[in-house]
């Protein structure tokens, strides 16, 4: 199928709807469009795509729409859409499977501020065994302009109170977290490579 | 002769640590008047909260809180988990643990890893304690105080999740509110999201979301809110515009019931202060017999 989509030329991509049904572990194709995960997400007004156009998108192999999306990274995780979805699907699953998507495939993520402090989550969890916050919310500002001024009143009122602590703390269950970071950069590249061959999906 | 103590693993999180320190004095204190013994895991790791449902893969996503529930799964006690994000990641790890037994396999998860009783603070109050315990042990009932109950998003949500109350319409939180001797107001942002972590680079979102749930308290009659998360704590008071309005952990409030002074439980490390309302309540003649 092909569309026009912002004056570009969209094709839709063949199994484009089992592959993130597989990442995500959603039924894709079982939503019938009723709504209620874009008439409850308190995001909803920052998203450039509703959640049930996302999901539409998707089941119509819109891969390009949805991976250009802002609707992705603007998820909080608050998770009202699957709690109210008629057909069990867990719409912000699916958002941060498609965010997953977007990193592994190497494209530019419509919002560079949110993806930045995912990123620098994970590496300071990689390092220590734990996530420093005075380290993520420096890195994430250093890594994006738009960041560097915000909250810095409110990381002086934090430190004041004692609550940001300067240094990290280091343990030695770390290695078992850089593994699991190995093993899953592993998988993301073979992933690249050839059609994702684990059997019957997974839950919800 | 003193009670003998219930002892339960602590996994405190990585916030707790940090923003979240009141938190954890908060919670400290709770348990040492409740005569619970909190035994932390040693060297435990990062849950991976909500990032790294984004970064990893499914199965990575899941490792992580399944390191945690393989060291839980060493000792016969159950484990409390105070942030909301750690508790949900240890729950839905399990969740889905359960129903992939190929991944559980793969990860070593067996059935003791899968049978540790995960804790958030309402479940230890409400289930471990029991609500007529902790009624029995309140010495400084919080007469006149009108709280709203926030409940926020990750205790309850997904909804197929092993969990404690109704995902739509819980009353756990507002039975505890009464068991302190304070009075729960009716609302209808108990569940309503404060924007999590997208409020470290969504400001104006999260200042959004904040203060309409602020606001509605407000309106409501409410004198504070409790929370049960460090971040939905931190963005309710960091995130609302000109509202000053306070706001407590169920800790603290089940702290204050059994005695506790403020400045033990963190309150001074809190944004908004909470003295003006401590007072308030005390003014409309609550006893205080410490």
């Amino acid at each position: 199928m092909r569309i026009v989509h912002k004056g570009k030329l969209t094709e839709s991509v063949p199994g484009f709807a089992e592959q993130v049904t597989e990442a995500s572990g959603q039924e894709v194709e079982a939503c019938y469009q009723c709504g209620k995960c874009t008439a409850g997400c308190p995001l909803a007004p920052a998203m450039d795509m509703k959640p049930n156009q996302v999901i539409r998108a998707c089941q119509l192999g819109f891969k390009d729409m949805v991976l250009e999306s802002n609707a992705i990274w603007h998820c909080s995780g608050c998770e009202t859409c699957g709690s109210r979805c008629p057909r069990d699907i867990n719409m912000s699953r699916v958002n941060k499977a498609l965010a997953r998507l977007c990193v592994v495939e190497g494209r530019q993520p419509k919002d560079h501020a949110v993806m930045v402090f995912h990123k620098s989550f994970m590496e300071s969890m990689g390092r220590w065994g734990r996530a420093h916050e005075m380290e993520i919310m420096s890195l994430t500002k250093l890594r994006d302009a738009s960041q560097r001024l915000k909250d810095i009143g409110l990381g002086a009122a934090l430190f004041s109170r004692g609550r940001l602590a300067l240094l990290p703390q280091w343990v030695r269950r770390g290695a078992k977290v850089r593994q699991i970071f190995a093993d899953d950069a592993k998988a993301a590249a073979a992933s690249l490579n050839k059609e994702p061959t684990e059997p019957g999906g997974h839950g919800h | 002769m003193p009670a003998p103590t219930i002892p339960i693993s602590y996994y405190p999180g990585c916030s707790l640590e940090s923003t979240g320190k009141e938190y954890a004095e908060s919670i400290e204190v709770m348990c040492h008047k409740l005569g619970v013994e909190l035994i932390e895991l040693q060297g435990w790791t990062c849950c991976g909260a909500s990032s790294a449902g984004v970064m990893l893969g499914h199965e990575g996503a899941v490792a992580l809180p399944a390191l945690t529930l393989k060291q839980a799964a060493e000792f016969d006690r159950p484990l409390l988990a105070p942030c909301a994000a750690c508790y949900n990641r240890l729950m839905v790890a399990q969740r889905d643990l359960r129903r992939e037994p190929h991944l559980a396999e793969k990860l070593e998860i067996g059935p003791k890893e899968l049978a540790v009783k995960i804790l958030n603070p309402v479940d230890l109050i409400r289930d471990i304690i029991g609500l007529d315990r902790l009624r029995e042990m309140v010495t400084t009932p919080q007469t006149g105080l009108k709280v709203a109950a926030y409940y926020g998003c990750l205790l309850l949500r997904p909804k197929d999740m092993d969990t404690y109350d109704d995902p739509e319409q819980p009353t756990s939180i507002e039975a505890i509110i009464e068991a302190c001797g304070a009075t729960p107001i009716e609302w209808s942002g108990k569940m309503d999201c404060c924007g999590a972590g997208l409020a470290g680079t969504m400001q104006e979102a999260s200042e959004q979301l904040v203060t309409r749930i602020v606001k509605l308290a407000q309106h409501a009659g409410a004198d504070t809110a409790v929370a049960v998360c460090q971040l939905c704590h931190l963005n309710l008071e960091s995130r609302q515009r000109g509202l000053n309005f306070p706001v407590l952990y169920i800790s603290d409030l089940v702290a204050l019931a059994l005695g506790a002074m403020g400045g033990e439980l963190g309150l001074g490390r809190h944004l908004i202060d909470t003295r003006h309302i401590l007072a308030a309540r005390a003014a409309t003649g609550a006893t205080a017999e410490h």
